[in-house]
């Protein structure tokens, strides 16, 4: 369980120089407080350069669901990752701490939430889970009965459940993100022009 | 790749169904409040009499020189600007360049809306303290460039240095809000060489 916690702070550590570096960028790169970096000819390639690496981020979802791209799914997984991780911080850098328009807001939370529960998933409940088969192969070789391995993993499996969380807001949420997002994207071309 | 167990058919559902309602509510509120689902920030104290987003939005164009000559013809820059002003701006009445290249807006009520060169080391509280309605109310609009610009002598200023008792006085007017902290009328105590 330790180090599952660990993980989880290593997780959320990193979440937040993420978070914070696509901020404190976005600052550096605002020259006038009248004019954003978000709205310089600059900051809006950002952010469209953020929803290309979003919608790579998707072709994972497609190759699990076409069955003629299956072959594909390991380099759509890799690039998944990269760009769950790259998409959110491109954003933050187009978007900056600037939350008054409601769509955008809801569109960068939901991204947020897809994101963070995406890292979970992968690199805490994937984790707890492998921790998990790795004990009860080591355990059983001892010669522990199935009864005796379950009572000394029943943490590390409570764990492996409780992080099992992520699943239940990362697909579920990226539903809403992309409705939001198209809605901002949608709103920007509306008001904005191209 | 992890394999994990697979999410209720019913997330995907109830996911879909709050994007629906999301949508909706989009939908609603541009319609009932626009400016609380997309504007990037309050409108300013001189545009506050705008209403409608498509009275300077034109649909999937954004923002164009000819929205904004609706209301700044070239006969309201004769009436209501002062000289330098108006000639500054007679480039830009022909519609040949874009307003948006010096102004901005949605930064805020009290927030400039003339960026670089031009912009107002004042800020906007100026023109909420003094009455002043534009820079040639103080300033000589054909020496707005000279540094520091030179002032009208008139009501205003004079008002402005008498009210100041002694604080207002040259080369110590530029920022406002140095001793105006928040854009509080009453100053902080200051010493004399802050």
């Amino acid at each position: 369980m330790d180090r599952v916690l660990r993980r989880l702070a290593l997780v959320v550590l990193l979440a937040a120089t993420g978070v914070i570096g696509g901020l404190l960028l976005e600052g550096s790169l605002t020259t006038a407080p009248s004019r954003p970096f978000g709205h310089t000819l600059a900051g809006h390639l950002v952010g469209w350069l953020a929803l290309l690496a979003t919608l790579a981020v998707l072709a994972y979802s497609w190759t699990k669901r076409v069955p003629r791209l299956r072959r594909w799914q390991p380099v759509a997984f890799k690039l998944h990752m990269a760009g769950g991780v790259l998409a959110p911080v491109m954003v933050l850098v187009h978007s900056g701490i600037h939350l008054h328009a409601l769509v955008p807001v809801i569109a960068t939370l939901a991204m947020l939430a897809v994101s963070l529960s995406g890292v979970i998933g992968k690199a805490v409940h994937f984790f707890a889970v492998r921790r998990l088969r790795e004990e009860r192969k080591d355990l059983a070789t001892v010669g522990l009965t199935k009864e005796e391995i379950e009572d000394r993993l029943e943490s590390l499996a409570a764990a492996a459940e409780t992080f099992r969380v992520w699943q239940f807001l990362h697909a579920p949420v990226t539903v809403i993100f992309l409705a939001a997002l198209g809605a901002h994207v949608a709103g920007a071309l509306y008001f904005g022009g191209p | 790749m992890a394999s994990f167990l697979p999410l209720p058919k019913t997330a995907g559902r109830a996911a879909a169904g709050v994007a629906v309602v999301l949508l909706m509510l989009v939908a609603w509120g541009s319609w009932r409040a626009p400016a609380v689902m997309w504007a990037p920030g309050d409108i300013s104290r001189v545009h506050a009499d705008v209403e409608r987003c498509r009275d300077c939005h034109e649909a999937f164009v954004g923002i164009t020189a000819g929205s904004c000559l609706h209301c700044h013809t070239a006969g309201e820059f004769d009436r209501h600007a002062a000289l330098g002003i108006a000639d500054l701006h007679r480039p830009f009445l022909d519609g040949s360049r874009d307003c948006m290249d010096c102004h901005t807006e949605h930064r805020g009520a009290l927030a400039a809306i003339t960026v670089g060169g031009w912009a107002n080391p004042h800020g906007e509280f100026v023109f909420r303290a003094t009455g002043a309605d534009s820079c040639g109310d103080c300033h000589d609009g054909a020496r707005l460039e000279s540094s520091p610009p030179a002032l009208l002598d008139n009501n205003l200023v004079r008002n402005l240095y008498r009210e100041g008792e002694g604080a207002h006085r040259r080369g110590r007017t530029a920022d406002c809000l140095r001793c105006h902290r928040g854009g509080r009328m009453e100053p902080d105590e200051v010493g004399d060489d802050d």
